[in-house]
């Protein structure tokens, strides 16, 4: 049974639900762990060594294994998701490993809620309130970005071809872009038109 | 709405942007020996050139890093962005 928790987006469940619908399937997803790690560029092997897990250094890109992801936040900053249990081991490993080197890693599960979108409308639906170019040619599975969406600051991070990304938001403005996003999905479930759509 | 490039993530919005102003204004050494003049000189005064500037921006709802960039105050064009701490790019009117 996945970790989800009490959020903010409780009471939004039902009609976060009842929003889906084939061409664009919207969902709560699961509390994660969330480390964020600030380090210099010598110690990104270092971090990739302690963590099992290579930091992305291209930008706008994450690394992901299993159960974790390594995202990029900046050019000296990710940001580590992986599950909530491990996130005081991950810290202990992270402050071990660059121990005497200038560098921070906090946890900030609390930071930010997840939210998926996926379909073949997914694209169709986030282009409604974000000014990212989000065509497969310019965006695809593995890339991420730092963006506003519906003028909310967002991490966005597209997961597969299907397309599903996940839309990362700040706690406070989560339940304002779940309903956001709630709207935007609506005129999918419309019945086609007899003679106007095609 | 400007379409700048951001020396790390690549063309967003300007609405993702924060100006700082002018840029490459170097922090006097030693303040406390400033005239006033020259302190309010550092901390006021700016260059309001017509045509090509090098400014200061930040990358506030991406990747909150500051970068310089080169931008025509009349046309807006965007000549290009560079890394702070990189050498200076010539502006396209002047010879290289």
């Amino acid at each position: 049974m996945a970790d989800r928790g009490t959020t903010i987006l409780d009471p939004l469940a039902a009609a976060i639900a009842a929003a889906s619908c084939e061409e664009a399937r919207l969902s709560r997803l699961p509390l994660v762990g969330q480390v964020t790690l600030r380090a210099g560029r010598d110690a990104v092997s270092l971090a990739g060594v302690a963590l099992d897990l290579a930091l992305p250094t291209e930008p706008n890109r994450v690394a992901s294994d299993g159960g974790r992801a390594a995202v990029w936040l900046g050019p000296d900053e990710w940001l580590i998701l992986l599950p909530r249990g491990d996130v005081a081991s991950t810290v202990a490993r992270l402050e071990m490993a660059l121990d005497g080197g200038h560098f921070a890693a906090v946890d900030t599960s609390a930071a930010r809620l997840g939210l998926a979108l996926s379909g073949p409308a997914a694209r169709q639906v986030l282009a409604k309130g974000c000014g990212l170019d989000l065509h497969p040619r310019a965006f695809a599975p593995g890339d991420c970005a730092q963006t506003a969406l519906a003028r909310v600051p967002v991490l966005l991070v597209q997961r597969d071809e299907a397309p599903t990304f996940w839309v990362f938001v700040r706690p406070s403005y989560a339940v304002f872009l779940a309903r956001w996003l709630i709207d935007a999905i609506a005129e999918l479930r419309l019945a086609p038109i007899p003679g106007l759509d095609t | 709405m400007l379409l700048i490039s951001c020396p790390w993530c690549g063309p967003r919005d300007e609405t993702e942007f924060h100006c700082g102003g002018e840029a490459h204004i170097a922090r006097p050494l030693d303040p406390p020996a400033l005239p006033d003049a020259a302190w309010a000189g550092y901390v006021f005064m700016r260059d309001n050139p017509k045509g090509w500037m090098r400014e200061r921006w930040m990358h506030a709802q991406g990747c909150r890093r500051w970068f310089n960039l080169v931008r025509h105050t009349v046309t807006h064009e965007i000549a290009g962005a560079y890394l702070v701490g990189a050498p200076l790019p010539p502006l396209p009117d002047e010879c290289p």
